[in-house]
């Protein structure tokens, strides 16, 4: 592959095998590493489908991350998910049909940021709380006043609303 | 693992990109840098079968072992003596800066005047700088990478980080000043290691630290002019006081550098009468003046430097004098202003999120004072390299004071950019826009960088072409109702916020006819019917797509009713302005205080007991207001809804609580 074609897969896809590494399980800094190592690995392969096939090269790319997540897992000794094939192959699965549904995934994404502005109050700064402060369970549950299983099953429930509401938002706009 | 499972899974990772701000990273330069070191590929045709060849497979091994980069030179960058730039070799730069590129992995960028010698050897790059400064960026997991100095050394492992060499008065020896060096490390990625005085360091991101000798500066001996800062402390008769510009220098000012005062820490005392020989008796005007500061205190001050480290006040303004003087407001008057200052200035960023500079996402909450707003954070976009702010993701969600940028102009002197002035005025609450920001002084304001094209065009006028910019809709006519915001004092456009989406439109009337010159012009009738709207009432428009947005009908959608009540939440807001969207299914409307009394000059004007409690409002409160409609929606009375939402969130106080609360998510939607 040329340097050139190199850069140009890089532009277009480093932002979503990223996202991918993370929704695979890999924290920040592995998913760094890993985004560098998946291009490079392309670059050296013998095998790039063409530059006119987004959707193909895309695929491909994941492909490649998810092998070399899977190989990150097994090297650790406390890995970040029970990764193994098939959890893979389900992962991918559902990415493709759950996220991207033939898309780029941007309509999941402004779904759930719809979403997020109608849940209530308490439960937007209990996100806030993890996610944009990054308190910890044991600090949020003193916040709280509440167990830390009770936050953690919370902020659970939370998401699986946000869940249902995107679906029915995604399902509402594709009728 | 169920849908189910991945769904969470993925949800949670959205979340971390939204509100954790924890954004995919641009990695395009690392991995074209690690690409162009990828190492060469052994051809088999070098491997000839017979004995004899051992020889040959040794040389040939030889020739085509993994090829280690040699040091590439970039920028005002030369080898002393001529020569290669290789092991042993002395780089220098003159008045412009160059770069090196080590081992493939190591990016020195040696600053203006600065000199190093490349040490090491393969993947343990080592580099003794002997003057100066060098910039670097190193690749993890590439190699090792060490800054060797006279004062001390620097290791790391792949991280950002710069190294200088100070020179500073060192104790006199035989009627000579030695020179001491110090040693300057800031941190900008990652960690490093610092080796000094025998002991061993580890130095994360942060503002820069030095190792060595201390002293004062030449640079600053002789300052004299006027600087902006926040006090720090006061103490006996003087204050500590960090500069954060200097605005002007006075004629007579001898210092060689004045603007190294920026960034530093002095103490500043009251002038003496006979400040030559720093004795006599201080000003008393100074010394009141200086009990009065409390820390965290923003002010402008004329200080001179007569020599030493220590500065003195010079002159003081007429309200520093008013207030020394004690002639300032009241007690209870001076607690008003440092109230309503502290509520237009917002609330004290966190030492984590000082010195943020990057390009940010949010939402324009309201407009403040001297020309600033409040803007609220949803994303950080990109952060700069200038960057100092440790957590500079924490900003997302945090509402902040933007101000215009500060420039030099001509004479040296600091103003804020006319364009980014123009640009804050045209803004609206509620208007979401990507901003550039940097915060540089003090604690609370944010300033703007840089605008966009667009938002230079839009600051300096040019609206009228921003729709011809805009690309076609997909459907080329429509209806839609929305909150009319603005309008044009001639007829000429109005723009509407749209329901749901918040978009704000503008649209224009048609074209009839050939060229102004031929009687061609807008729509006459459709002109007349924009000047009769009211702002801020909700309208329905028809539209068409012509070049722009062009409207074909515009009907204002007034209540059925004069007057009612509504409990909701307020979606934006304004100076005297709430939008507020009701509990249920009915649309955002804009609310605003009633006009009482007659001609302002007669005492007219907004109901000041509404306008009070409007300032008490914040984004996101739910509130029940009474309305009438006169023109416009107008609030009567408002009362925060505070406390809990719904009566079944009351939190109890025993275990049942947590499943409790588990179970109102059913209700959340």
């Amino acid at each position: 592959m040329k340097k050139e074609t190199l850069e140009v897969l890089v532009k277009a896809h480093q932002a979503e095998v990223y996202r991918y590494l993370r929704y695979l399980g890999a924290d920040n800094e592995a998913a760094e590493d890993l985004v560098q190592d998946s291009f490079l690995e392309a670059f050296r392969s013998s095998k790039a489908p063409e530059l006119d096939d987004v959707r193909g090269r895309a695929a491909w790319l994941r492909a490649i991350a998810r092998n070399l997540f899977l190989n990150y897992c097994r090297r650790r000794r406390r890995s970040p998910v029970r990764a193994n094939s098939e959890y893979l192959e389900q992962a991918e699965s559902f990415w493709v049909t759950g996220f991207l549904r033939g898309g780029d995934g941007f309509d999941y994404v402004e779904a759930l940021r719809a979403c997020l502005e109608r849940i209530s109050q308490k439960h937007r700064h209990l996100l806030r709380q993890r996610y944009a402060e990054g308190k910890s369970r044991p600090e949020m549950s003193r916040f709280f006043k509440m167990s830390e299983n009770g936050i953690k099953s919370l902020l659970r429930r939370i998401r699986l609303t946000l869940g249902e509401c995107i679906r029915r938002r995604l399902g509402r706009e594709q009728s | 693992m169920a849908n189910e499972a991945f769904e969470d899974r993925l949800i949670h990772a959205l979340l971390l990109e939204d509100l954790a701000g924890e954004v995919p990273p641009d990695l395009t330069r690392k991995i074209m840098r690690r690409a162009a070191a990828k190492p060469l590929r052994l051809r088999r045709w070098l491997f000839p079968a017979a004995a004899a060849a051992a020889a040959v497979i040794g040389l040939s091994w030889l020739l085509l072992r993994t090829a280690y980069p040699a040091p590439q030179l970039s920028g005002a960058i030369q080898v002393a003596g001529g020569g290669k730039p290789q092991r042993g070799a002395v780089l220098k730069t003159g008045n412009n800066s160059g770069s090196v590129t080590l081992g493939g992995y190591c990016q020195v960028t040696l600053a203006a005047d600065s000199q190093i010698t490349l040490e090491g050897q393969e993947h343990a790059e080592q580099i003794y700088l002997t003057k100066g400064k060098v910039s670097c960026d190193i690749e993890k997991k590439q190699g090792a990478f060490v800054v060797r100095t006279d004062v001390g050394t620097v290791s790391v492992v792949g991280t950002k980080f710069t190294v200088r060499l100070i020179a500073r008065k060192g104790e006199e020896e035989m009627g000579k000043r030695k020179i001491a060096w110090a040693l300057a490390v800031a941190v900008a990625a990652g960690s490093v290691n610092v080796e000094y005085g025998g002991k061993l360091e580890t130095l994360s991101v942060g503002p820069e630290k030095v190792y060595g000798a201390n002293g004062g500066s030449r640079d600053l001996r002789g300052f004299s002019g006027q600087v902006r800062g926040v006090v720090i402390k006061v103490k006996k008769g003087k204050f500590k006081f960090k500069v954060f510009r200097v605005i002007q220098v006075w004629e007579g000012n001898k210092a060689r550098n004045a603007e190294t005062l920026v960034g530093k820490s002095v103490w500043v005392g009251p002038r003496r009468e006979d400040h030559k020989r720093g004795r006599g008796k201080a000003v008393k005007l100074h010394l009141a003046f200086i009990r009065k500061l409390k820390p965290e205190q923003e002010i402008t001050l004329e200080i001179y430097n007569p020599r030493g480290s220590e500065f003195h006040l010079l002159e003081l303004s007429k309200e520093q004098r008013a207030e020394a003087h004690g002639e300032g407001k009241e007690k209870e008057d001076e607690e008003k202003e440092r109230e309503k200052e502290k509520d237009e200035k917002g609330s004290k960023l966190p030492k984590k999120l000082r010195g943020f500079s990057g390009q940010v996402r949010g939402v324009v909450v309201a407009k403040g004072e001297k020309n600033s707003f409040k803007f609220k954070v949803a994303r950080v976009l990109r952060v700069w390299k200038n960057n100092e702010a440790r957590k500079p993701k924490a900003l997302v969600g945090r509402t902040v004071r933007v101000i215009a940028g500060w420039f030099k102009h001509q004479h040296g002197k600091w103003r804020q950019s006319e364009l980014h002035l123009a640009f804050i005025k045209k803004l609206e609450a509620g208007q979401e826009l990507t901003l550039e920001i940097r915060n540089a002084e003090g604690p609370y304001n944010f300033q703007i960088l840089e605008l966009s094209k667009e938002q230079r065009a839009e600051a300096k006028g040019e609206n009228g072409e921003r729709e011809e910019r805009e690309k076609a809709p997909e459907k080329k006519s429509g209806t839609v109702i929305g909150i009319l915001l603005n309008k044009d004092k001639h007829g000429h456009w109005i723009e509407v916020k749209l329901d749901g989406q918040g978009e704000v439109r503008r649209f224009k009337p048609h074209w009839r006819g050939g060229a102004p010159k031929d009687g061609g012009g807008l729509d006459k009738e459709m002109v007349a019917a924009i000047k009769k709207l009211i702002v801020t009432n909700r309208v329905r428009v028809k539209w068409r797509w012509e070049e722009l947005y062009r409207v074909e009908a515009v009907e204002v959608l007034r209540p059925e009713a004069k007057a009612g009540a509504v409990a909701g939440k307020i979606t934006a807001r304004g100076k005297h302005w709430i939008e507020v969207k009701p509990d249920g299914d009915g649309p955002v409307e804009r609310y605003l205080p009633r006009w009482i009394g007659g001609h302002p000059r007669d005492g007219g004007g907004l109901d000041k007991e509404v306008v009070h409690a409007l300032h008490k409002l914040r984004l996101g409160d739910r509130v029940e207001l009474r309305w009438i409609y006169d023109e416009r929606l107008r609030v009567v009375a408002v009362e925060k809804l505070g406390g809990r939402e719904r009566e079944e969130e009351r939190p109890r106080k025993d275990k049942e609580k947590d499943r409790d609360l588990a179970q109102e998510l059913d209700d959340a939607f």
